[in-house]
């Protein structure tokens, strides 16, 4: 029996848009443990949400799992890019917390009913007693007036409590393991606090495995004990999440750590990674991050560059000059451009 | 529909090779159904073998044969030859009908979204009147006060279908007026304002053919259907509705008589439906 | 509350069409040339009723006190006498009402019935061969003339299998029902196209939303995503489109009834103006607009019934 609840092994995603095909998620690996936090982070349109879309069988019109395999629990339920069980695994299995709970949410049915029919799908429970654990789960969450509530609309809800009554309608399915595609990003600095800390203590309290996504570095920090840094579709980094933004050993992860503004650092200048990523070209050969990397030589432009150990047992890069990323970050600490 | 105009701009420039506008087969395919409806119409008197409102005592209700392709009607009379010239008396009238109501209707829309306040408010007003009651029942009404006939239908036709232009014209013309790029065009001078209309009366003017497309297979089938009750055109031209209705005592036994007819509507439908899909496909951007 | 103030300004809005419906009815008699109360009273009347008609009705005066007394009459119910019955308008329609209501029902009911499946299997099969079909087979149907269905109907079921009535309402609640069945088909065949069309566009937005995709990725069975997340989704806009459409649906209750010899509303007007029934034509515009009214009101009411987010505004 494996000790991993959710194990996910060289997942490619490819899509099929006016009869090209481009491969927008390549050959990613990750397991997590019961209890376990691993953030995925990476900017926008990376793969991030697709990579977390395909593991619930809900890619968008035109996008497909090519190859890779996916076990829950010891048992494989993606073989070969083949579903092979993954679609009843839905709610109960793996759950999926979307990033817009003003669009995640039907408009037009009442909140505690798009809760408890979860419950009734999932726990085998009746209508009367369904209803009455929406409530509970209301008043978990921390609606003040879980009865009266229960009856309004998405639209007539605050963003965070929106949020929090998506993450209720997930957990309500009792997922083994709990996906999150950026579920703080809409909302605003404070609210975002009070919900990461209602995620993660439904963690702890349940023991569900989280897979957390997002492009916020700060958010990352806060509740993910593990990081996998994400570009163009591939993980180009990986390791726990201190050590790793303390000491990134991939230039990439060194570029976006070093745009997040400090505002106590000598250099009051904004530092933006140079180039333009968001044109995903897999045409690309070589490793994907090359044409904007500081550290790019002649054996960067061809060849794969698949995750390697360095440094520690669980450390983890793509990159084969991850030794001198730590040079980057003394250079720029002293103010010198790159 | 255009939601960012000045965006909208930049993108027509911006088309790549892949992208490049084709002309949709819908459109294409519908266009030359039409062109060969229009020629039947227009040489109807040179193909048809024989006069359609010529009686024949010694040939009636015959079926399918050499001399008469489509047979002969309780009359005598060549169905094929009538079907030619009946396409021709529908097209004339749908087409002119529609064509009336398009004018009239966008040139009062553009009135009324343009000038706004009493002008708008009492065209507006004279829609919302003419649409309260159910389309057939306004045009037998007029049909009523008028009489019945090739030219009374026509008028009817115009006088309650000129509404529903006016309406979609008046509303895309407001959507443009309430619009800040109309500050900004004004704020940039005269060239902004140029911009301005090469923008605004494209949509204006699509959407109502757009929709003209849909209109004429509601009216062909309005005036059908007003033949087929008698308030229409009148015996003996030929007509569609008149045909069904004189074939309707012979469904039993010679259906053609009744469905070569109705064929007929239902191709000219296709044709403009063709077109119509089409052209919306050809004018959607993206 | 909200929807009480939306439901006034409906209201009065509908007030006021109402006005222009009595007032587009009434300027009717003034564009058939000749003296109105001739045309009113037929070519039979006596001297003596002409000169009553031109007192009671204003005849002389200016033409607004004329609308004025019109409408004063009408709001009482008194539509005038028709010239080929001989007894009330109002009453003629009182009996002939109903059916057309019981039709315009059954074929709303059939309709949807017809459109609701094509529509979801169109927007679930989306661009592949089973969609392609159903939008061929509405487009189709959008240009068939609804007297040449009727017949075909008549002709196929009645006549060769006499399943169903040839014509004719019957007598007592079952036969009502019966002899409606292919009318209203006939109607339901001829409206559905728009209603599949509209009903797959709006369809098509809904499935591809997030709400649908969190509805699947909590394991909720299909059956209940398409139908209680999607459908019940898509529905209000249709609702407007069937609104839109239904002054189509009322007008071709006219030429049904006169196929299907019912004896409705729509073949009491096609039968008063063959036989210059003035004042029945007069009285059925009025009625058929306040149809239309009403059930215009009501789809708004129900689209914003069902749209609970409308209210707000």
């Amino acid at each position: 029996m494996s000790e991993y609840v959710l194990d996910v092994r060289n997942l490619t995603i490819a899509i099929e848009r006016r009869g090209r095909t481009t491969t927008v998620v390549r050959d990613v690996s990750f397991a997590v443990r019961p209890g376990d936090a691993l953030g995925i982070v990476g900017e926008s349109g990376c793969g991030k949400s697709m990579t977390l879309r395909a593991l619930l069988g809900i890619l968008p019109r035109g996008a497909r799992l090519t190859s890779g395999s996916v076990w829950f629990e010891g048992r494989c339920v993606v073989r070969d890019g083949v579903d092979n069980g993954l679609a009843a695994l839905r709610g109960g299995g793996i759950g999926l917390v979307f990033q817009d709970a003003t669009s995640a949410l039907n408009p037009v049915m009442r909140i505690g009913n798009q809760i408890s029919e979860g419950l009734r799908r999932h726990a085998d429970v009746g209508r009367r007693a369904s209803h009455l654990a929406a409530v509970d789960t209301l008043r978990s969450l921390g609606f003040p007036a879980p009865e009266r509530q229960q009856r309004q609309f998405p639209h007539e809800l605050s963003g965070g409590m929106r949020q929090r009554a998506m993450i209720g309608m997930t957990t309500s399915c009792k997922p083994r393991v709990l996906l999150c595609d950026e579920p703080t990003t809409a909302l605003d600095v404070t609210t975002q606090l009070r919900v990461l800390r209602l995620i993660d203590s439904i963690r702890k309290a349940t023991g569900t495995a989280l897979v957390f996504v997002s492009h916020d570095l700060g958010v990352i920090a806060e509740i993910c004990s593990q990081v996998a840094v994400m570009y163009q579709g591939q993980f180009v980094e990986r390791g726990p999440t201190d050590e790793l933004f303390a000491t990134p050993m991939h230039p990439y992860t060194h570029g976006l750590l070093g745009a997040v503004p400090d505002i106590d650092a000598p250099d009051p200048r904004l530092f933006a990674i140079p180039g333009d990523g968001a044109a995903a070209n897999a045409d690309i050969s070589g490793c994907p991050f090359h044409p904007r990397c500081p550290l790019a030589v002649e054996a960067c432009r061809s060849g794969e560059f698949p995750l390697v150990t360095v440094g520690g047992a669980d450390r983890e890069s793509a990159c084969i000059r991850s030794a001198d990323v730590t040079g980057l970050h003394r250079r720029r600490d002293e103010g010198t451009d790159d | 529909m255009s939601q960012h105009a000045a965006t909208d701009v930049r993108l027509h420039k911006v088309k790549t090779a892949g992208e490049r506008r084709h002309t949709p087969a819908t459109l294409v395919a519908g266009l030359i159904l039409l062109t060969i409806l229009v020629a039947i119409a227009i040489f109807a008197p040179l193909i048809a073998p024989y006069n359609p409102e010529a009686q024949n005592a010694t040939a009636l209700l015959q079926g399918i044969s050499a001399h008469h392709w489509l047979g002969t009607d309780e009359l005598g009379r060549d169905v094929f030859s009538r079907l030619l010239y009946a396409t021709r008396v529908d097209l004339e009238i749908s087409v002119a009908a529609v064509a009336a109501s398009w004018l009239i209707g966008t040139s009062l829309g553009l009135l009324a979204g343009y000038a706004g306040g009493i002008i708008d408010a009492i065209i507006m007003r004279l829609v919302d009147f003419v649409m309260a009651f159910p389309f057939y029942v306004l045009i037998i009404a007029l049909v009523f006060v008028i009489g019945s006939g090739f030219g009374s239908i026509l008028l009817a036709l115009i006088v309650v279908g000129w509404v529903s232009y006016a309406r979609i014209v008046r509303g895309e013309v407001r959507v443009v007026a309430t619009r800040e790029y109309i500050a900004a065009a004004r704020m940039t001078g005269i060239r902004g304002r140029w911009l301005l209309l090469r923008h605004v009366l494209p949509n204006v003017v699509v959407q109502p053919v757009v929709y003209a497309m849909s209109d004429v297979i509601n009216v062909i089938l309005a005036i059908v259907t007003l033949g087929f009750l008698g308030l229409g055109v009148q015996p003996p031209t030929p007509e569609w509705g008149l045909m069904i209705s004189d074939g309707s005592d012979f469904l039993a036994t010679h259906w053609g008589l009744a469905t070569f007819p109705t064929i007929a509507v239902v191709i000219t439908g296709l044709a403009f439906s063709l077109i119509g899909d089409g052209f919306a496909e050809l004018v959607a951007e993206g | 509350m909200p929807y009480g103030s939306y439901l006034t300004r409906r209201l009065l809005s509908g007030l006021v069409t109402l006005f222009g419906i009595t007032l587009v009815v009434f300027l009717m008699i003034h564009l058939v040339p000749g003296d109105p109360a001739r045309v009113l009273l037929g070519p039979h009347a006596t001297a003596q009723e002409i000169a009553t008609l031109h007192a009671e009705w204003g005849l002389n005066r200016p033409i607004w006190i004329q609308y004025g007394l019109y409408v004063k009459r009408v709001v009482t119910g008194n539509l005038g006498s028709s010239l080929f019955y001989q007894i009330p308008v109002s009453q003629l329609i009182g009996e002939r009402l109903p059916l057309t209501l019981y039709l315009m029902a059954f074929s709303a009911v059939l309709a949807l019935i017809i459109a609701l499946p094509l529509a979801t299997l169109a927007a679930l099969r989306r661009d592949r061969l089973a969609d392609h079909i159903v939008r061929i087979f509405s487009q189709i149907g959008l240009s068939v003339p609804a007297v040449w269905l009727g017949l075909i109907l008549i002709t196929l079921i009645s006549v060769k299998a006499h399943a169903l009535p040839v014509g004719g309402y019957g007598t007592g609640a079952a036969a009502h029902f019966r002899s409606l069945i292919l009318p209203s088909l006939t109607i339901a065949l001829s409206i559905f196209p728009t209603l599949t069309r509209s009903l797959r566009a709006s369809l098509i937005v809904v499935l591809d939303s997030d709400y649908i995709a969190s509805a699947k990725a909590r394991g909720l069975s299909w059956p209940r995503v398409v139908i209680v997340h999607g459908i019940r989704n898509a529905i209000p806009p249709t609702v407007t489109v069937l609104g839109l459409n239904i002054g189509y649906l009322v007008g071709s209750t006219v030429a049904v009834e006169t196929i299907f010899a019912l004896p409705g509303l729509g073949s009491l007007m096609i039968q008063a103006v063959l036989s210059r029934d003035f004042p029945v034509v007069q009285g059925v515009a009025i009625v058929y607009g306040v149809l239309v009214l009403v059930i215009n009101l009501a789809t708004d009411l129900t689209h914003t019934a069902l749209e609970p987010r409308l209210v707000e505004q």
